[in-house]
């Protein structure tokens, strides 16, 4: 009887859909560690790519993302399919992400900048006013250059808005699932989404601007 | 000009890049778009930047997850989880303890049982895990057990160990030593019977991290009980793949070991590219002109990665290395006529499904001096130049070539040559597009 009910559980998920993991998940928890690896192939790409992505670190990701099965592993049994297996993962995987970043801050092993000082990312006119790139600085900025920017700056982002980014536009993760890894409602999820953008196309905003140049615009 | 100002219209450019503003709202920033060349900017800006952002690649997933998981899935060793991993619980180093005691048990037993070959070996360090593999530090009760013990008497029974006990067990270890050693990995044994049939994984579609780590069970040494996952080297790391369908990169995926290889493969080889994204099948000869023959992993990298029996994919300066190589033969070169422009090019090239990663304007001297030495080529007075590296399919190239060579007044004075060696051709050329006008 409880397996069952734990099997109906392991079977859904969030918002009614069903949770493509509930078999293997049933049993992983069941002692089949065969399956819990078939679970570790299947999620390790996105695990690791997001605490990649997250950390800017290799090595640093690659020890998070064990780090996160291992933990996943020993969760199992109290785990019940309240949520999707892949999103409880990621929750997890963001977590130790999260507080490795903390470390770091405290070692001073790597300078954020906080979106809160000089960057304005609601729009208004910034206190360090530049001008807009021009169009040839733009038009200039080919993929790969504007892809190498935005991999750099994004390691400085505010960390709950790089969260929110590297999920949705770089996993194409729905909103409801990084609202279920986040534990936050949708609706914050999609304004870390429009605020992060803003800050990030921002912060490209400064470096591309022409050196010298800070008078206010008109 | 639009009633709102830019400062209520800028934070709502990105829902409206999404098309996720209601009809007021959308109306508005519509409205003070067409009025407000900066806002345009800052929109154009954002698009750009959440377009890189989606085309920032997926790496593939590194083998050593599975191989590290399994080892930090491994129990602790008896004296840490009698400690909790505290050794000062027992006021004492507990390794230091363990190899005196084992010190004192090697040299009673060798000093009661002279006769008796295959005496026990040197204990393992400490921290080193209880395996059949490896000589096991006897337990602190070891002096009383070997003393009960008769001239070549059968040892022992030892207690039965149970499969689910977390408790530490005693059995007996196989061989003429016949010393009682404590086994408290009675679980971790069974578990590595069962290892001896590892069961299926299912292959993934992209890296190269199920076979290699498939390979990886077949090792024979056990590997140590902490194994930090050795971090494979930055200049060793696979080369990024594409995750998604439908964009630039999209038919276009790079797999890791597979070479960009000239464009001049297309008349001479018939045959597709191998479909698996195998790391190991994708370490074979590339066509290329003058360029390495066979794309092989950094020895350094496979003398570490022996005994996992996993290859490393080629290194990133080895890619970089290629593609210098690559893009000598990999060369297009064209006069536009005054009419036209390189935006018109590049449309060319995009409408082909053409990336391209860097565009910049170079000196026409530079770009038409060693061209001009070539007799078969004469050049109009060049003023201006760009050189372009263009990743394209391969099967487009030659429509971008027969696309180019429509538009009036046009010429192509170089096309990409054809390599020396055949080989497997991959899906994705690297172009190196040169524009003269």
């Amino acid at each position: 009887m409880a397996d069952e009910a734990g099997a109906a559980a392991a079977g859904t998920a969030a918002a009614g859909t069903v949770d493509p993991d509930a078999d293997l998940v049933r049993r992983a928890r069941d002692g089949d560690e065969g399956a819990y690896e078939q679970l570790v192939v299947r999620h390790q790409r996105r695990a690791f790519n997001v605490a990649y992505r997250f950390l800017g670190d290799y090595d640093e990701a690659l020890d998070a993302t064990q780090e996160a099965f291992v933990q996943v592993y020993r969760g199992l049994g109290s785990f019940r399919g309240e949520a999707r297996f892949g999103n409880w993962l990621m929750a997890i995987t963001l977590n130790l992400c999260r507080n490795r970043f903390k470390l770091w801050k405290r070692r001073a092993r790597s300078r954020h900048d906080s979106l809160s000082d000089p960057v304005g990312d609601d729009g208004s006119d910034l206190r360090r006013e530049l001008p807009d790139p021009g169009p040839s600085a733009l038009e200039n900025l080919e993929s790969r250059q504007l892809e190498e920017f935005v991999r750099e700056e994004l390691r400085h982002l505010d960390e709950e808005y790089r969260a929110v980014l590297v999920l949705r536009e770089l996993q194409d993760v729905a909103y409801e699932d990084i609202a279920e890894m986040l534990q936050v409602p949708v609706g914050t999820v999609k304004s870390r989404l429009h605020r992060g953008r803003a800050a990030l196309s921002e912060r490209l905003r400064r470096r591309l601007a022409p050196p010298g140049d800070g008078g206010a615009r008109a | 000009m639009s009633a709102k100002p830019c400062s209520e219209i800028r934070p709502l450019l990105s829902e409206h890049l999404d098309g996720e503003l209601a009809a007021g709202p959308a109306a508005d920033v519509r409205t003070h778009l067409e009025e407000c060349p900066a806002c345009r900017a800052r929109l154009e800006l954002l698009r750009r930047t959440v377009g890189a952002l989606r085309q920032i690649p997926d790496l593939p997933a590194p083998a050593a997850i599975l191989a590290g998981v399994r080892e930090r899935r491994r129990p602790a060793p008896w004296h840490q989880r009698l400690t909790g991993g505290r050794s000062w619980l027992l006021g004492v180093p507990v390794g230091a303890l363990a190899t005196v005691l084992v010190v004192i048990g090697v040299a009673f037993f060798q000093a009661r049982f002279p006769e008796l070959p295959g005496s026990v070996q040197a204990p393992a360090p400490p921290g080193v895990r209880v395996g059949t593999e490896q000589p096991a530090p006897p337990a602190p009760s070891l002096p009383s057990a070997s003393s009960a013990l008769p001239d070549h008497a059968p040892p022992p029974a030892a207690p039965a160990p149970v499969a689910a006990s977390p408790e530490p067990a005693f059995r007996q270890r196989p061989g003429p030593t016949a010393v009682p050693v404590p086994m408290p990995f009675a679980q971790t044994e069974q578990k590595e019977a069962a290892e001896a049939t590892p069961p299926p994984i299912p292959a993934e579609t992209s890296g190269t991290a199920v076979v290699q780590d498939h390979a990886s069970r077949n090792e024979e040494a056990p590997p140590s009980r902490f194994v930090i996952p050795e971090p494979v080297p930055e200049a060793e790391r696979p080369v990024a793949t594409s995750r998604r369908s439908g964009s630039d990169l999209g038919r276009a995926e790079v797999r890791p070991g597979v070479a960009l290889a000239p464009v001049g493969a297309l008349d001479a080889l018939d045959a597709r590219p191998p479909a698996d994204a195998d790391g190991a099948k994708a370490l074979q000869p590339v066509a290329g002109g003058g360029a390495e023959a066979q794309r092989q992993p950094p020895r350094s990298a496979l003398a570490k990665e022996d005994a996992r029996g996993a290859a490393i994919p080629p290194s990133s300066s080895e890619s970089r290395r290629r593609r210098d190589q690559d893009e000598r033969a990999a060369s297009l070169a064209l006069v536009l006529p005054p009419q036209d422009d390189l935006e018109n090019v590049k449309r060319l090239i995009r409408g082909e499904d053409g990336l391209i990663l860097e565009s910049r304007e170079i000196d026409p001297k530079r770009a038409t001096g060693a061209r001009a030495r070539e007799p078969q080529i004469s050049l109009p007075e060049v003023t201006r130049a760009w050189e372009l590296t263009v990743r394209i399919p391969r099967e487009s190239v030659r429509t971008l070539i027969e696309a180019l060579e429509r538009r009036p007044g046009l010429t192509i004075v170089e096309r990409p040559g054809i390599p020396a060696a055949p080989g497997p051709i991959p899906e994705l050329l690297e172009l190196r597009i040169l524009v003269l006008k």
